[in-house]
């Protein structure tokens, strides 16, 4: 089967993810660009003889690449080796994105433009000649609306047809006094044998013009340097004189948008202007009084929404899980195996399985902040705070995202340009607590907490991470990266509706990967807190307590002394030892060796906390009474204690996958050391405070 | 005048950018070019940054940077009302 490989290239928010997503008898996708962290989806699709490879180049304004981001797609575009470009282009702000189009033209692949969101120009009137479009850039046109599944499989038919037809590669044509000295720069490019193509050799010669510094570092190293250096320092002057703007580039820029503008005026009819939906919803929601109360509404609202719907199916997860274990038990016969999964892993697994409610919710409340384009709003409310804070206003986006998953938020702090506002926002990004922190949270809270205030409480643990962040964040910046922030100029989207299917799809996703995560990784982590925990028999400990048993007479007597006897081996596990060792580290904030052990295996995965407590308070349980964690929780876990692993939970080192993640971000040895030590100390400096006050104030 | 001493909802014609470094590539791709109508749609709590808009495209930036860009006022309506508007 032939492969054709192509390159969706587009603006950010254009619906390139939405068109990927709705082309039909597509296979998704998801990996990383090479070396890079940065989300890479692709699809595949059959057609004929042809097997069509995809790929979702992150969103992008042009070749002047801006953020980290934008480098990756441009790198792409540059190096990697396609037969075709799809790009994507905004209906609604044709005359921009054409700009980008024409950078795209100028390198002379073969191309086909997508104009998408038609139908949001049609229901306001307008309408686009796709006719048009197509004589005046020479390339196919296809109108396409992702929402209504219009025109999408069309493009699939045009990139066969396109890689098929043999007709010459397109080219855009710039002003004469451009064109001319175009012309000289490939005289000289010609020079050279990596330049004998000419269509390649143009590209590069636009490219220098658009002082394109990428461009710039490729012909750095080779002979014709001199002579072009001096020549192109003679064209810059002459064309800056001529045009009398400061840089060529602007004079690109200004040629290109002087020619998209014409294109814009032949074949597109204008919609009637009137107050837009979005005008009048950000007449109030970014108010300059009223838009920061909402936001925090909006905030507290996911918060109890969490806690609260998502408590609903809990029970009946956990009694799914406790007659799962009880089948186990009766179907099963007595010894280790039995053992290791009605003990070990399903208590386990269910104590996890339970909290994905919560998770969801939090999940979809923060992909719809996103989606719906007010994610944007609150980088703009916020700036001004931010700054104080010495950070931007866009800093604010990976920051919620990380109430989510700490990892996609190390990726999304990639739209900060700024190397140093990018490494601060990825240090105290951890302090925003993400959802796998929720079981624990909610465990504790329920345990020692009112119902009634449980949605508050929650919201203030996470406020409270996020006022901590803003704080380190200000440390780090008056400490130890001097220097303003970088500038902000983001663009304000429309509010969208988002759609069903996009949102059904990231919810399925996320509840696929989190299922698989806690039927693997966290049932083998379990399985070896089980294995610790359970070895090794100490002989002696079981003969003493057997003969001790056989002499009392009462009942509960001899329940008190199994208990013991299980306390006692549980002491003497592997695990237990472990335990005993770091206790002196964790007494001090009033833990236990058991919690000890749990916030220490917390470091792999933080679900892991709360099916370790399950497991390790699960023995000696020979009283009816304490039947749940929870309860187990209460009678010999303090209340200050508690709030000192909530504290430390809240600041110390993400999970693993996440701390790879920052690793693979960031390549300075100095920052890695400091992200594995600082979060900790921190954690264990204000867990010991808040746990003497409380002391104090005697509770 | 400059695009951070609009009054909000005035629209002005963009006379010159200054020294923006890159950020002046980034606002030319969003559409501010010399010649363009700009027109300020609001500000953030404590008066930044602000939001602008060129054609269909709203754009939020800072004040100091929008300082740097010179602007013709065209809307005549709110400068009767308003106070230094006109200068
Ligand atoms: N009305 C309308 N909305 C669309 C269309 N395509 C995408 N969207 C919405 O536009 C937003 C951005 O889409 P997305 O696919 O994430 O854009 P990307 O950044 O280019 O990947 C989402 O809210 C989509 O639901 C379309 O054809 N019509
Ligand atoms: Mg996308």
């Amino acid at each position: 089967m032939k492969k054709i490989r192509v390159a969706l290239a587009g603006q950010p928010n254009v619906g390139k993810s939405s068109i990927i997503n709705s082309v039909t008898g597509a296979r998704l996708h998801v990996g990383n660009f090479s070396g890079v962290t940065v989300e890479k989806k692709e699809v595949f699709i059959e057609r004929g003889d042809y097997e069509i490879e995809i790929i979702d180049l992150p969103g992008i304004y042009s070749l002047n690449a801006y953020t980290p981001e934008e480098h990756v797609a441009k790198k792409y575009l540059y190096e990697e080796d396609y037969d075709l470009i799809v790009n994507v282009v905004d209906a609604n702000t044709l005359a921009r994105n054409l700009i980008f189009t024409m950078q795209l033209m100028d390198m002379q692949k073969k191309m086909i433009l997508v104009v998408n969101m038609i139908d949001e120009v049609e229901k306001q009137g307008g309408s686009i000649d796709k006719g048009k479009l197509e004589e005046l850039l020479g390339i196919p046109v296809i109108l396409t609306s992702a929402k209504e599944h219009r025109g999408v499989d069309e493009i699939i038919d045009q990139i066969v047809a396109t890689h098929e037809s043999d007709k010459p590669k397109n080219k855009l044509y710039y002003d004469q006094r451009i064109e001319e000295q175009i012309d000289k720069i490939v005289k000289v490019l010609h020079k050279s044998p990596h330049f004998k193509d000419p269509e390649y050799a143009r590209f590069i010669a636009i490219r220098l013009l658009d002082r394109d510094e990428d461009i710039y570092k490729i012909i750095h190293d080779l002979p014709i340097f001199i002579e072009l250096h001096e020549l192109l320092g003679k064209i810059y002057r002459e064309l800056e004189l001529e045009y009398d703007e400061e840089s060529t580039s602007d004079i690109l820029s200004d040629e290109r948008y002087a020619l998209s503008k014409a294109l814009v005026m032949e074949a597109v009819k204008k919609p009637e202007v009137k107050v837009s939906l979005t005008d009048r919803l950000d007449r109030l929601l970014i108010h300059p009084v009223f838009g920061l109360p909402i936001f925090l509404f909006f905030m507290w609202l996911l918060f109890q929404l969490t806690f609260e719907v998502g408590s609903i199916p809990m029970d009946m997860i956990d009694a799914a899980f406790t007659e799962i274990s009880n089948v186990v038990k009766a179907t099963l016969p007595d010894g280790a195996v039995q053992s290791v999964l009605a003990d070990g892993v399903i208590p386990a697994v269910g104590s996890i399985i339970m909290f994905l409610p919560n998770i969801l919710i939090l999940f979809l409340g923060i992909n719809l902040l996103e989606q719906t384009g007010y994610m944007a709003r609150t980088a703009f409310l916020l700036d001004g705070f931010m700054k104080k804070f010495g950070l931007q206003g866009k800093a604010f986006i990976p920051l919620v995202s990380g109430f989510g998953c700490t990892v996609p938020a190390y990726m999304a702090a990639r739209t900060l340009k700024n190397p140093t506002d990018r490494i601060i926002t990825m240090l105290v990004l951890g302090f925003m607590s993400c959802s796998a922190r929720l079981p624990v949270y909610v465990l504790l809270i329920g345990a020692f907490f009112p119902t009634a205030h449980a949605g508050n409480i929650l919201f203030i643990i996470y406020i409270s991470g996020a006022i901590l962040g803003l704080i380190v964040a200000k440390i780090l910046r008056t400490v130890l990266f001097k220097g303003e922030p970088e500038p902000f100029v983001m663009e304000m989207p429309p509010y969208r509706f988002p759609s069903m299917k996009a949102l059904g799809m990231e919810l399925w996703i996320k509840t696929k990967l989190f299922i698989k995560k806690a039927g693997t990784f966290i049932a083998g982590a379990s399985m070896i807190i089980w294995f610790l925990s359970s070895y090794p028999h100490s002989g002696t400990i079981e003969e003493s307590y057997t003969r001790k048993i056989e002499a009392v007479q009462s009942e509960e007597a001899k329940a008190a002394l199994e208990n013991e006897m299980a306390a006692k081996a549980l002491e003497n596990s592997y695990l237990g030892r472990i335990g005993k060792t770091i206790e002196p580290f964790f007494s001090p904030i009033g833990f236990d060796w058991r919690m000890s052990v749990a916030v220490v295996a917390g470091l792999a995965a933080k679900e892991v906390v709360v099916s370790t407590l399950a497991t390790l308070y699960a023995v000696g349980d020979a009283d009816e009474r304490s039947n749940t964690l929870i309860q187990r929780l209460r009678d010999n876990v303090t209340f200050k204690a508690a709030i000192a692993m909530i504290v430390i939970i809240m600041i110390y080192s993400p999970c693993i996958a996440a701390m790879s993640t920052f690793w693979a971000e960031v390549p300075q040895w100095a920052w890695r050391g400091f992200y594995l030590v600082y979060p900790n100390v921190l954690a264990w400096l204000m867990a010991f405070g808040i746990y003497r006050l409380l002391d104090m104030m005697g509770y | 005048m400059t695009l951070a001493d609009l009054q909000e909802k005035q629209k002005a014609i963009v006379k010159s950018i200054g020294d923006l470094g890159e950020l002046k590539t980034r606002l030319m791709e969003l559409g501010v070019l010399c010649g363009e109508p700009v027109q300020l749609v609001r500000r953030a709590p404590w008066g930044d940054p602000i939001e602008i808009r060129v054609e269909d495209t709203f754009i939020a930036l800072r004040r100091a940077d929008a300082a740097k860009i010179e602007v013709e006022p065209i809307s005549q309506l709110r400068v009767r009302k308003g106070r230094g508007a006109k200068r």
